[in-house]
């Protein structure tokens, strides 16, 4: 299978001198077109400063990240080869639109970033109608503002908004943290659908183990800045070779592990 | 009974508009008991913690119900006799441990503070248990962290804190909102183990206010499940989990992605939660049920024993 | 500890009602500032129907007439009716007021979430040049640059906004520094836009509210600062009726003809206060946390 990103002994150092922490250590994984990889960890442990730096919004000291075969760092630069062609979706869809844009406003966005075009192209009334239908809103919902939707909602627009521009990869930073459970089963499953249509590929970067679970074909567990163990993550589950993994996973608070309540 | 709520009905005012966040909830805890009141946003758990501790916000009213603690409608009591009873009778622990502390005083003196208030003991003898209480709560180094500030410690150490803090008087309720929410898994499990340590060497009984089933699972004997404001299901624990009744209860359930068979879909809740402005007459969740039938849609069901062998599982539900 | 009260946004029946009228109606004072501003404005907007003087023709015969029923606030010392001066006059002095306010406050919100935006050297150097104007008091380095550009009215206009920018970039900056860290501008640069692009469109909207209410505050004082450049000399020449230059020949006669001064300056007062009232009322309104 054709790789799509590959990191390679990427680090992330913040501050000098006594002051310096290292966020992310010597980090090796590569990402196959059209699989689900999940990056798993808990707070701190460098999974979003990762994510950071694959989308262009902090650049490694150490290492190199290539996307399709081609380096996405060059000397502190970020190389846009293809605008658009990676997009991201954030936790936080309170802070994540603009509330002063309408919802068309916002989703159109990213599509300032391409040639002419292109843009004309992907634009049109008809792609941006269709696009809203399938992720759940309505039409008449695009003249609204932010604050009108509730963070399930505004979750989809963040949705519609990365993939405006047609991305064939796309990094989800914890998409449902901040939602409800009964929302975040509806987001989730749209992201899988959206999937499977447009045949994507996900980093799926998470706190949450049985959400990796329902949505990664492969994993990598971090800890400290350090990939611990990564693999496919059904076999991780079943028998997971980190100490660290396996205090994930009996952390897990589980419905029904003791039934004598 | 320790703590009993009885219908009670809270309003809040927002610009021109009444939003009826409480309808006629009633729950009851008794002495040593975990209880888990589990709930997504806008479901009123929080608003229920916050109306027993009598810390509701100023636009929000109480139409109804009363809530007894120990015999005593404390609806009545003066604002005095309220704040005598928080921290000293009914003790508290939120989601986010920095309010609870005091950014500009070390941790031992904080506690401290308390143990003088509740104990009438000597500045000093309130310090050595400022410091056990630290120990209590496996804080490692109890002495070191005493002389720290808040910001100094991470935040599953202030969240210890914080319950050593709740713990001081030692109350023999404990009210806690979402005491896990900000912390990591791993954190979230030695918490949690810690609360229930704490009960049941104490007898000190805990509301716990979470929108996590798991979290319920593993602490709580009995479960209280709301819904915009309302009951909807309650029982033991392993009977509601096991076998809910209450089609949002197993909704709820069925959103939760399983370990077990991730290749099954989650089923997600379709719709939204109703305006809470304009409650419908019948079921509340009837707008999202598939069950759902012409009665539903027009009375409003009560709280009912859902069979005899299982001794208080109740649900509020037509169709079940 | 937050209580989550906000009714499902998006459940709601589409909402006719506005929060912004809602809030304003329930703050009287505000309309008071509102409603005061806008006589002014309707009286000085309709001066010749309403009076019938002109306010630079001068009548010796007339000099000095106390406030009767034909002259309301009496006349000057070259006989024009001080009324028709205080309603010709509240064009130049209204026009003026806000016309600076609000070139100060558009270039400081430009300059200000530029500077919170790039940070770095250009932030520091920005900010030092700012630190530099305000470390003259206001009046002084206005009288100076108002004197160096030679004096009219334009001029003075310049120097009183130079003066005012360094508080407005303040404010921009600090909103700057703010929403540069919210995901909305990250993701926006993670979309490949460019930064003059994400500042006009994110920036500057975002960071333009505590601005707005510094300028309506700053309104009344731009005023008064023209009003003293024209006491100085400085300002309007005359015999431009403009309300700080009838306030500073009046002055004079206070003693012997007390309505030549007194009636300008209430003038003044009164426009500055609703400015004032509407300053504060706006800023009551944007507060989000004042929505209960």
């Amino acid at each position: 299978m054709e790789t799509m990103l590959q990191v390679n002994g990427v680090a992330k150092r913040y501050g000098t001198g006594k002051q310096q922490v290292q966020a992310v250590k010597q980090v090796t994984f590569s990402i196959r077109r059209g699989e689900t990889f999940g990056l798993i960890g808990e707070s701190g442990c460098g999974k979003s400063t990762l994510g950071k730096i694959i989308i262009g919004l902090e650049p490694p000291t150490a290492g190199e990240v290539l996307y399709r075969g081609e380096p996405l760092w060059q000397k502190n630069r970020f190389q846009r080869q293809k605008p658009g062609d990676i997009q991201i979706v954030f936790q936080d869809p309170q802070s994540s639109l603009d509330p002063r844009m309408t919802i068309r406003d916002i989703i159109c966005e990213p599509l300032l970033a391409l040639p002419a075009h292109e843009r004309k192209e992907k634009g049109s009334e008809e792609r941006l109608h269709n696009l809203i239908k399938r992720v759940g809103l309505k039409v008449e919902q695009l003249s609204r503002y932010p604050h009108e939707f509730s963070g399930g909602q505004r979750q989809r627009i963040a949705i519609a908004r990365a993939l405006i521009t047609d991305p064939q990869f796309v990094v989800l930073d914890e998409p449902t943290s901040a939602l409800d459970v009964s929302v975040q089963a509806q987001v989730l499953n749209l992201l899988k659908e959206l999937k499977r249509e447009r045949n994507l590929t996900y980093l799926f970067i998470s706190h949450n183990m049985a959400v990796i679970r329902y949505m990664c074909d492969r994993m990598a567990v971090m800890y400290k800045g350090e990939i611990v163990e990564q693999g496919v993550t059904a076999d991780i589950f079943r028998q997971s070779a980190h100490p660290y993994t396996a205090s994930l996973l009996s952390s897990l608070p589980s419905l029904f592990q003791q039934k004598g309540g | 009974m320790l703590l009993e709520i009885s219908d009670l009905s809270v309003e809040f005012r927002l610009l021109q508009d009444k939003v009826k966040a409480l309808h006629q909830v009633s729950l009851s805890i008794d002495r040593g008991e975990i209880v888990g009141v589990v709930g997504e946003s806008g479901s009123g758990k929080s608003v229920t913690a916050l109306s027993v501790l009598g810390l509701l916000d100023k636009n929000a009213t109480i139409t109804g119900g009363a809530i007894r603690f120990k015999g005593t409608d404390v609806l009545r009591l003066s604002p005095r006799e309220r704040q005598a009873l928080r921290g000293k009778e009914i003790g508290m622990v939120f989601q986010e441990p920095m309010t609870a502390l005091n950014p500009t005083m070390r941790i031992g003196a904080q506690l401290a503070e308390v143990f003088r208030l509740h104990r009438g003991v000597s500045r000093k003898e309130a310090y050595a248990l400022a410091v056990n209480s630290l120990a209590e709560v496996h804080i490692r180094d109890p002495e070191l962290v005493a002389r720290k500030y808040p910001f100094e410690l991470s935040g599953g150490m202030r969240q210890r804190v914080v319950i050593a803090l709740a713990m001081a008087a030692p109350p023999e309720l404990l009210i806690a909102d979402e005491p896990t929410t900000a912390l990591d898994v791993t954190i979230q499990a030695e918490i949690l183990k810690l609360m229930k340590e704490l009960a049941e060497s104490r007898g000190t009984a805990i509301m716990l206010i979470t929108h996590d089933l798991g979290v319920v699972a593993q602490l709580c004997q009995r479960v209280v499940v709301m819904y915009a404001g309302e009951v909807v299901e309650t029982g033991k624990t392993r009977h509601v989990l096991a076998a809910p009744v209450h089609p949002y209860t197993r909704a709820l359930i069925g959103a939760l992605p399983d370990l077990a068979d991730p290749d099954q879909p989650l089923q997600a809740i379709a719709g939204e939660v109703p305006d809470l402005r304009h409650r419908p007459a019948g079921c509340i969740f009837a707008s999202r049920c598939a069950a759902a039938n012409e009665q539903c849609r027009s009375q409003h069901p009560v709280l009912e024993m859902v069979s005899a062998e299982r001794e208080t599982h109740q649900a509020a539900c037509w169709v079940r | 500890m937050s209580v989550n009260l906000e009714p499902q946004p998006a459940t709601l029946p589409r909402r006719r009602f506005n929060p912004f009228w809602y809030k304003l109606k329930k703050n009287p004072l505000t309309l008071l500032g509102l409603s005061l501003l806008l006589i002014l404005l309707l009286l000085s907007v309709f001066a010749p129907l309403i009076t019938p003087y002109d306010p630079t023709k001068i009548n010796i015969v007339e000099r000095f007439a106390p406030p009767s029923s034909t002259h309301w606030f009496g006349t000057d010392e070259v006989g024009r009716d001080i009324f028709t001066r205080i309603l010709y006059g509240a064009r130049l002095s209204l026009g003026v007021g806000v016309a600076v306010v609000c070139t100060a406050g558009l270039i400081g919100t430009v300059i200000g979430c530029i500077s919170g935006y790039f940070g770095g050297r250009l932030d520091q150097l920005i900010m030092r040049l700012m630190d530099m104007v305000l470390a003259f008091p206001s009046l002084v380095l206005a009288m100076a640059l108002a004197a160096t550009l030679g004096p009219n009215l334009v001029n003075a206009m310049i120097a009183i906004a130079i003066v005012k920018i360094p508080v407005y970039v303040r404010l921009a900056r600090a909103e700057a520094l703010a929403l540069r860290e919210k995901l909305f501008v990250k993701a926006a640069v993670t979309f490949g836009i460019p930064s003059w692009r994400i500042i006009l469109r994110h920036i500057i909207p975002n960071a333009v509210s505590p601005v707005v209410i510094q300028v309506t505050l700053d309104i009344g004082d731009a005023i008064l600062l023209v009003a003293t450049l024209g006491f100085l000399g400085l300002g309007a020449q005359p015999p431009t009726p403009e309300w700080g230059a009838m306030i500073s020949i009046g002055w004079k006669y206070l003693l012997d003809y007390w309505w030549y001064p007194t009636f300008p300056g209430l003038a003044l007062f009164l426009a500055s206060c609703g400015f004032n009232l509407i300053g504060d009322g706006i800023r009551d309104i944007l507060d989000p946390k004042a929505n209960r």
